[in-house]
């Protein structure tokens, strides 16, 4: 029953049926097998759906849309370029440091990528590093987007594994920091070996000018993470609170401080996020009647105890966990991946003592790095727009950033202080 | 059939607009609800809105599932195509054809699961607003019919049109870099 289930799933997956069909199809069979009411099916999706933390996932696509379009996204890259402009391989790391701050407004990798690729591609390109390059580095900064808080599938992974979201958000931080650095790193030693971007000479006196420039003009843009983050570390807000703030500050600082938004701009803004979001919630809705299917047929606790038998060592159990993530990532959507192995790995980790937050971390990166694996990957795919450039070009840029985040993702995997030290010591 | 096109893609465009209303006023109601805790409970002013969270849960509900339809519309929702672009382009449409058979089945069983469901829920009563809960239940039969209208919508045009069903783009990478364009002045040197 479980198997015949978990194949039909699969089949229909890859016969590109929409995933949120495969789940609630799937699970209408195995009801109907069973012998249940159909009607399950409605319950669970109205359980599922009527939830006042599932609410962060609109607010946080429209604060990001309203930023890209309220020019808070090219004050935050100016400032980027003029903190690390000035050293060799600048640049780049400009790009990586944009994105950072860029993420921590932003709940998605795809919309980091475009908003900084479609700048510092080109300018990277005028500087002398090779395209493809250059299209990988962003494409692979990028990704920071979900793992820096706050993040969508943070919020959906806290939904479906039942982890805390503010917990979460916390512990994407220090993590996310030392993927930013670890890139910033890569491409200094590479712009250092190939012999490009030559820095321009430049006294304290003007860096200070330049950056102070930078920094007033970019003041209310760096507030928005600052009201969004403080809120939710201190432990004022709760994820939705703050996600329905960043959108009144971003509402506001676009069309009254910067004045680059437009009234008539908003309601088709408002209805393409509120869209976007249905996309996402119509997964996360027939997911829910799956793990029920899954929770009446005991599929985590069975899975669970297979990989018990195979190794009772949550070392190798972390190493297995890294290796099916980053196959599955090759051709799930980030998404798709947390919440259909979100609510069985979740378990299976506990079982071994791994902290739920610090477990749900280890995915969340994870699923950032599926989006630079082809065939599914959609940072890759836009950096290839952006840098109109086949993806075939982008192999050897894109294999260097991937080890050097195969290292990030063990590290963040054995030292579990990395993720959990941050929201304990602010709990 | 080219005038059922036009219907509904004119039905979509207000449905569009509701859904934009929907958002603005959950976003209104969930601020005026932090407003309460946060400021006006610093001013001393004793207030309760109780109900902005549910109202807000309730319209976020009615525009997930309308909106779901204007997804099929676009044929955006999210899927596996890795598959269906490796076999040959015969074969791959087949697939894609009998994906989106199953799609439509699927939304006729939600619809009709839907209206009993909708039936169960005038037992039920919101707890803050009082009103029967079958006005929130009725938006899964609501979403799956719209749904169903806009994918047949979008086989017929493939079918008046002879457009190829293969032609399936990547929306979220395209509504990425086109919003750019947009928005991004070109940089300067």
């Amino acid at each position: 029953m479980v198997t015949s289930l978990l194949i039909a799933v699969f089949v229909l997956l890859f016969f590109s049926v929409p995933v949120a069909v495969c789940l609630g199809f799937a699970s209408l069979i195995a009801l109907s097998v069973k012998g249940l009411p159909l009607i399950s099916l409605a319950q669970s999706v109205y359980e599922s759906l009527d939830s006042f933390p599932l609410m962060a996932i609109p607010f946080f696509i429209l604060a990001g849309n309203l930023m890209q379009t309220g020019g808070i996204s090219r004050r935050l890259i100016a400032l980027a370029n003029a903190l690390v402009g000035w050293f060799r391989g600048g640049l780049g790391s400009a790009s990586v440091l944009a994105s950072m701050f860029f993420s921590t407004i932003s709940g998605s990798s795809s919309a980091t990528t475009a908003a900084i690729g479609s700048t510092l591609i080109p300018a990277m390109e005028k500087k002398g590093y090779p395209k493809p390059f250059a299209a990988a580095t962003c494409a692979a900064a990028g990704e920071l987007g979900v793992i820096i808080p706050p993040s969508i599938p943070m919020v959906v992974y806290g939904l479906v594994a039942n982890v805390s979201i503010g917990s979460l958000f916390m512990a994407g931080f220090l993590p996310g920091l030392m993927i930013g650095l670890s890139l910033i790193l890569t491409i200094v030693v590479v712009c250092r070996l190939r012999g490009f971007d030559l820095a321009p000479a430049m006294s304290f006196g003007q860096w200070r000018q330049q950056f102070w420039h930078a920094f007033r003009d970019s003041f209310w843009a760096l507030l928005m993470p600052v009201i969004i983050l403080g809120g939710i570390y201190a432990g004022v807000f709760t994820p939705t609170e703050a996600s329905v703030v960043a959108v009144v500050y971003g509402l506001l600082v676009g069309l009254f401080v910067y004045r680059e938004l437009k009234w008539r701009d908003l309601l088709p803004m408002f209805s393409k996020s509120m869209v976007a979001t249905s996309l996402i919630m119509m997964i996360v809705a027939y997911a829910a009647i799956f793990g029920y299917v899954l929770t009446i047929e005991r599929v985590p606790q069975s899975l669970g105890k297979a990989i018990a038998e195979f190794s009772t060592s949550p070392i190798v159990f972390m190493l297995l966990v890294n290796v099916l993530l980053f196959v599955a990532g090759t051709a799930l959507e980030a998404l798709v991946t947390i919440i259909l192995l979100g609510p069985i790995l979740a378990p299976a980790a506990a079982g071994f003592g791994i902290d739920p937050v610090h477990f749900g971390i280890v995915m969340i990166v994870n699923v950032a790095i599926g989006m630079l694996t082809p065939p599914v990957a959609v940072n890759l795919v836009v950096a290839c727009k952006i840098a109109n450039l086949r993806m075939s070009q982008l192999t050897r840029p894109v294999c260097l950033y991937l080890a050097v985040l195969t290292l990030d993702v063990l590290i963040i995997s054995y030292v579990p202080a990395m993720s959990t030290w941050l929201p304990r010591l602010l709990k | 059939m080219r005038t059922y096109i036009r219907l509904v893609d004119a039905l979509n465009r207000w449905l569009a607009v509701a859904c934009g209303l929907a958002l603005a006023a959950m976003t209104a109601l969930i601020f005026l609800q932090v407003l309460v805790r946060f400021v006006f409970a610093k001013l001393h002013l004793q207030l309760s809105v109780p109900w902005t969270e549910e109202l807000s849960r309730y319209l976020m509900i009615w525009a997930v599932f309308v909106g779901a339809a204007l997804v099929a519309r676009r044929a955006d929702a999210l899927a596996v195509e890795a598959l269906v672009l490796a076999v040959p382009a015969p074969i791959g449409r087949l697939i894609k054809y009998s994906a989106h058979l199953l799609s439509l089945a699927f939304y006729g069983i939600v619809f009709v699961v839907g209206l009993d469901w909708m039936e169960f829920g005038r037992s039920e009563v919101a707890p803050v607003l009082g009103i029967q809960m079958s006005w929130v239940y009725a938006s899964m039969s609501v979403g799956a019919a719209l749904t169903i209208i806009n994918a047949v919508a979008l086989l017929a045009e493939v079918w008046v049109d002879k457009k190829d069903i293969l032609d399936v783009v990547d929306h979220e990478a395209d509504d990425a870099v086109r919003e750019m364009d947009l928005s991004i002045d070109p940089p300067k040197a």
